[in-house]
């Protein structure tokens, strides 16, 4: 079957068809049929039959009375709507089926209907202006004015006002007649009635049950009241009630998204609909992941706190605001890892992922409440509950954080408002990764400080030091109690700000390191996220205790160690190169308290000693392994022994005291 | 009638015991005009005023009573429903009057939180300070 003719719109206006002979028509309908059918010039032999073809076929053609099938000669075309009064019945029925694949100048039932409906109207308008003339023109008789204001200017041209008169007739009265107008009377009457008290007691039942809905509906809409919820009226559609459920405080994206209509069903009671979709993430809620090494370790779980009962209507805007507030809080997460990129927070499409040191990282990103774990066989194995606790723990702050965030813009807005600038400026991101992001770092940190001075501590142990003249102590945390004390924070009267403020900013911790030789090391952590310097900060004070200021324990990078020294680093590598250096130091210190007449050059870590006129050298240096001594003669052969954290360098399990007592009584004569 | 869409705080009280008023007179009203076209007969009356004799409707008056009689009818529903409409708009102008819910129940709820929030930060202060001593 051929496709049919393709639907052609001209922007042009139908011509008006007053004189359908008239051969001004001619152009204009050339031309139309050009654009219709292509130009004479295409005309060809299977063209044409192909038209005949179409025209015969049954299911193209339309009805013979209506358009004819379309000719390639001139001919003038009904143009539509087909004027009204033309077999419409008919019409209405053999074009209705055919009217998809028909000629689309073909009028539409709609169209056709209206026509009908119009007709109808003018008739019966005509009807009721004739009625209203010969009604006016009877009155006009008796009471002029009344009469001739209502009769029509053509009647009034053709009848004088006036003119028509009546009076009552009595006419014989037919007995047959009368009974069957009795009879007609009565049953009028009666189904007049009738009707009316039906319509009547129809209208009561309806009304009824109406009441009876708006009463239930009333009854949900005040318990939701009560509960604290607001009730708005709905922005868009009128007659309609609204909760709202959103958060007052969120960014201008999500103010207007958290209304929720309050529709009725039919028994009357409430169901919410959702207006304007929550968010592009729909019914989803946030989820916190500990990933190491690409497996994920702990996993936050979505449970939502329910206080109603599932399905009904409470339990819906609790829903609806659990989903508003998780899509905001995510919306804003994103915002803020934008400006963290350079510590390590990486934002990809749909998560924002944070890195930590020893190959662990964070994701947070939202999931969709319906599906449950994605994966359940590869995740169950691999998760620990303490790194599940954790990413919970991450996930319960971040919501508290958000609602923290809300209410310092909540202070802000009440604040009086800055002076007018011609820009407006943009709400900074607020701060909800960095105090969690700034609590890893920092107990990263910490974690890796203290594996370095534990692992000092015990190769120094292992060497033979003793236990009082060594240790380390870490305090963490210790600018809560000078913050607790400072005035701004005792004006605040809300604990939960309060709380709050304590741990966001920066944190400190600091670590005192007590080293042989009476060397003490304070180590203070502090790790910031703001912008004046952002990461962690470790500033080693290095005191020699119980020395005079002549006594200069030795070099670093040819200054002298002085009674204190000072140095800053932002690896914690370099703090634990620094400590080795201190360590190295303090042994040299220590060993010179021995006075077994060794005696420092002024060389890092070396001392000297000469007996016999030989001179021997003994090196101590702190590494990776461990304390390692190395004795030796100058040209001769060396004599190391390293003692480790968890072994003696000697075999015989003797400290470096004995074995420099050793070598000091096997090179005396 | 009054439109019942617009809120009805701003008109006074009068003018909802005027709309009242004047939907239960159009029940009483119409209910009246309904039993008045209700009987078959017309009643023919002398000079005086007195009723002398019952004569029948005509077929076309009877028609015409019928059709009023409908439409009496359409306006005493029209009328109970504008009274369902009005108590409607009293009770949407009664939960907007109140804005924001319960202060009450929010302030309780915000006391509450703020009792909790004080004795969580207390323990998480101590739990994170505790010293962590070297151990070797």
């Amino acid at each position: 079957m051929p496709d049919p003719p393709p639907l052609s719109l001209s922007l042009r206006p139908w011509p008006i068809n007053l004189n359908p002979d008239s051969s001004e028509q001619l152009p204009s309908l050339i031309s139309r049929i050009q654009a219709q059918y292509g130009h004479f010039r295409g005309v060809s032999e299977a063209s044409l039959e192909a038209e005949i073809a179409s025209a015969s076929d049954p299911t193209a053609t339309t009805d013979s009375n209506t358009t004819p099938p379309p000719q390639l000669h001139p001919e003038p075309s009904s143009p539509p709507p087909s004027p009204p009064n033309t077999g419409f019945q008919s019409t209405l029925d053999s074009t209705s089926s055919a009217n998809n694949v028909a000629n689309p100048n073909e009028p539409t039932d709609a169209a056709k209907a209206k026509a009908e409906m119009l007709e109808t109207l003018m008739s019966a308008h005509e009807d009721a202006m004739l009625m209203l003339d010969y009604l006016s023109l009877l009155v006009s008789q008796h009471q002029p004015e009344m009469g001739t204001a209502t009769m029509s200017p053509a009647l009034k041209q053709v009848v004088k006002p006036g003119t028509l008169g009546w009076d009552r007739v009595t006419r014989k009265i037919d007995p047959k007649a009368y009974t069957v107008d009795d009879k007609v009377t009565r049953s009028w009457k009666r189904a007049g009635l009738e009707s009316a008290a039906s319509a009547l007691l129809d209208a009561s039942k309806t009304l009824v049950t109406r009441i009876e809905k708006e009463q239930k509906y009333w009854e949900q809409v005040k318990a939701i009241r009560d509960e604290g919820w607001t009730v708005v009226r709905h922005p868009k559609e009128k007659n309609v009630l609204a909760v709202r459920y959103g958060f007052a405080e969120s960014g201008d994206m999500f103010r207007e998204k958290g209304i929720g209509a309050l529709r009725m069903k039919d028994d009357g009671s409430v169901v919410m609909d959702d207006v304007g979709v929550t968010g592009i993430h729909g019914n989803a809620l946030l989820r916190v992941r500990i990933m190491k090494n690409g497996e994920t370790i702990g996993i936050s779980v979505q449970k939502e706190r329910r206080n109603g009962v599932p399905g009904s209507l409470r339990d819906q805007i609790e829903r609806a605001r659990n989903f508003i507030y998780d899509d905001e809080l995510f919306f804003e997460l994103c915002r803020e890892a934008r400006l963290l990129a350079h510590v390590g927070v990486r934002t990809e499409e749909g998560s924002v992922a944070i890195d930590l040191a020893d190959q662990r990282c964070i994701i947070i990103d939202m999931q969709p409440l319906d599906t449950d774990l994605t994966d359940p066989s590869d995740l169950l194995s691999s998760l620990t509950p303490n790194d599940s606790e954790t990413a919970q723990a991450i996930l319960t702050t971040l919501r508290i954080l958000l609602s923290y965030c809300h209410r310092a813009s909540y202070h802000r807005r009440s604040q009086p408002p800055p002076p007018i600038t011609p820009n407006k400026p943009k709400p900074p991101p607020l701060s909800l990764l960095r105090p969690i992001a700034t609590h890893l770092f920092h107990q990263t940190s910490i974690s890796n400080l203290r594996l370095i001075l534990t692992k000092l501590s015990k190769s120094a142990l292992a060497a033979g030091f003793p236990r009082a003249g060594l240790g380390f102590t870490i305090s963490p945390y210790i600018h809560l109690a000078e913050k607790a004390k400072s005035p701004e924070f005792m004006k605040q009267e809300n604990g939960v700000e309060k709380t709050i403020k304590l741990f966001s900013d920066a944190l400190e911790s600091v670590a005192t390191v007590t080293l042989p030789g009476k060397v003490h090391c304070a180590i203070k952590i502090r790790t910031r996220l703001q912008p004046a310097w952002m990461g962690t900060k470790f500033s080693v004070t290095v005191t020699a205790g119980n020395s005079s200021d002549k006594d200069v324990v030795g070099e670093v990078d040819g200054e002298s160690i002085k009674q204190q020294q000072h140095a800053e680093f932002w690896m914690i590598e370099g703090v634990g190169d620094y400590i080795q250096l201190c360590l190295e130091r303090g042994i040299v210190r220590e060993i010179l308290t021995w006075k077994l007449g060794w005696r420092q050059e002024v060389e890092d870590g070396e001392i000297a000693k000469s007996i016999d006129g030989v001179a021997r050298k003994v090196r101590v240096a702190v590494g990776r392994n461990g304390v390692s001594v190395t004795e030796g003669v100058t040209g001769g052969r060396d004599e190391i022994w390293v003692w480790g954290e968890d072994w003696g360098g000697d075999p015989e399990g003797r400290g470096l005291r004995e074995v420099l007592e050793r070598s000091r009584k096997k090179t005396a004569p | 009638m009054s439109s019942s869409t617009t809120d009805p705080t701003g008109q006074s009280y009068r003018v909802l015991q005027n709309r009242i008023n004047t939907n239960i007179e159009i029940l009483y009203k119409r209910y009246e005009n309904i039993l008045s076209l209700a009987p078959l007969t017309l009643e023919r009356r002398d000079a005086e005023g007195r009723v002398i004799a019952h004569d029948k409707k005509d077929k076309t008056l009877a028609m015409a009573e019928a059709f009023q009689m409908e439409t009496h009818a359409s306006a005493m529903i029209r009328a109970a429903e504008d009274l369902l409409a009005l108590t409607r708009s009293l009770k949407e102008a009664w939960i907007f009057g109140q804005i924001g819910g319960d202060e009450d129940v929010v302030k309780k709820i915000r006391a509450e939180t703020d009792m909790d929030a004080a004795v969580v930060g207390e323990k998480l202060v101590e739990k994170v300070t505790k010293e962590v001593v070297g151990d070797f």
